[in-house]
C-alpha cells in the first residue's frame, strides 16, 4: 500500500470525522450548550488522524512522491493541522452555544481543506 | 458608571456571537491572505489587478479580524470601516465581474459574490455590521 492509498483511505476518514464533529457540536448549540464529551472525543481522534496524516505526506514527499504543487500542499496542511485546536481554544473561552457554533464552523472549514488537500496533493493520472 | 456601562458593552463584542464571527473573519483573513501571497509571488503578471484584489481583501479580513478582538470605541470604529469595505468590496467586485468577466478572472474570494466560498463573503459582512451595530459603544446611542 503506498503513501497514496494511505492518504486517500485517511482522507476519507477525516473529511467523515469533521463533518461528525460538526454534526454534534451542532446538536450540542441547538440545546443552548456547550461542545459535548461525544464531540470533543470525535475532535481530538479526528486531530490525531490529521497529524498522522501530515508525517505520512510529509514522509512521501521525501521518498520520491513529492506533491505535485508543494507550495500549495505544505500551507494547506498546516492549516489543516491547526484548525481544530484554534476551535477547541475558542470553544474554552466560551462555554455555551456559541463554542458549539465554533466547533461547528471549524468541522465545516476542515472538511473543505481536507477536499482540497487531496485535489492538491495530485488528481490521480489517467 | 458610564465607564462601567461602556466596559460592559464593549466587553460584550467578543464574546457569544462575537466570538463565532471572530472565528469565520480569522479563517477568512487566513485564506485570503494566504491564497493572495502564493499567487502575488508565483503568477503575479498573469492577473494584477485580480491578485492584487485578493490581497486587498486578505489584509480587510485581517484588519477586521483585529478590530473585533481588541476592545474601546476606536477599535469600534476601525471594525465598522473594515466590515463596510468587506461589504462594498464585496457588492462591487461581484457586480462587475458579472458585467465584464474578461476584467475580473474568477481569482478573489469576493468574484461573483463569494461563489467560490459559498457566498459566505456575501453573507458575513452583514452579520458582523448587524453584531457591530448591535455591540455600539452606548456613548454612541441616538446619533
Amino acid at each position: 500500500m503506498g503513501a497514496d492509498e494511505v492518504i486517500g483511505w485517511l482522507a476519507t476518514t477525516l473529511i467523515a470525522g469533521s463533518l461528525a464533529i460538526a454534526a454534534l457540536a451542532g446538536i450540542s448549540a441547538a440545546r443552548d450548550r456547550a461542545p459535548s464529551l461525544l464531540a470533543i472525543g470525535v475532535l481530538l481522534v479526528t486531530e490525531v488522524l490529521l497529524l498522522v496524516q501530515a508525517l505520512v505526506a510529509v514522509a512521501a514527499s521525501f521518498n520520491g512522491q513529492p506533491a505535485d504543487q508543494p507550495g500549495l500542499f505544505f500551507p494547506y496542511l498546516v492549516a489543516v493541522v491547526a484548525i481544530l485546536p484554534a476551535g477547541l481554544l475558542l470553544a474554552r473561552a466560551e462555554r455555551n452555544k456559541f463554542g458549539s457554533l465554533v466547533i461547528v464552523v471549524g468541522g465545516l472549514v476542515l472538511a473543505v481543506l481536507v477536499v482540497r488537500l487531496q485535489q492538491i496533493w495530485g488528481t490521480p493520472v489517467g | 458608571m458610564v465607564e462601567a456601562e461602556h466596559a460592559g458593552a464593549d466587553d460584550l463584542r467578543r464574546h457569544g456571537p462575537g466570538r463565532v464571527l471572530i472565528a469565520v473573519y480569522a479563517t477568512f483573513a487566513v485564506a485570503a491572505s494566504a491564497r493572495a501571497s502564493y499567487q502575488l509571488a508565483t503568477r503575479f503578471s498573469d492577473a494584477p489587478l485580480a491578485y492584487l484584489l485578493s490581497g486587498f481583501a486578505g489584509l480587510v479580513y485581517l484588519l477586521a479580524t483585529v478590530a473585533m478582538i481588541r476592545t474601546g470605541t476606536r477599535w469600534w470604529r476601525v471594525a465598522v470601516v473594515a466590515v463596510s469595505v468587506e461589504l462594498l468590496g464585496v457588492l462591487v467586485v461581484g457586480t462587475l465581474g458579472i458585467l465584464d468577466r474578461a476584467d475580473f478572472p474568477d481569482e478573489t474570494v469576493w468574484s461573483v459574490f463569494g461563489r467560490g466560498y459559498g457566498f459566505v463573503p456575501l453573507v458575513l459582512p452583514v452579520l458582523g455590521l448587524a453584531w457591530l451595530r448591535a455591540t455600539r459603544p452606548r456613548h454612541l446611542d441616538g446619533s
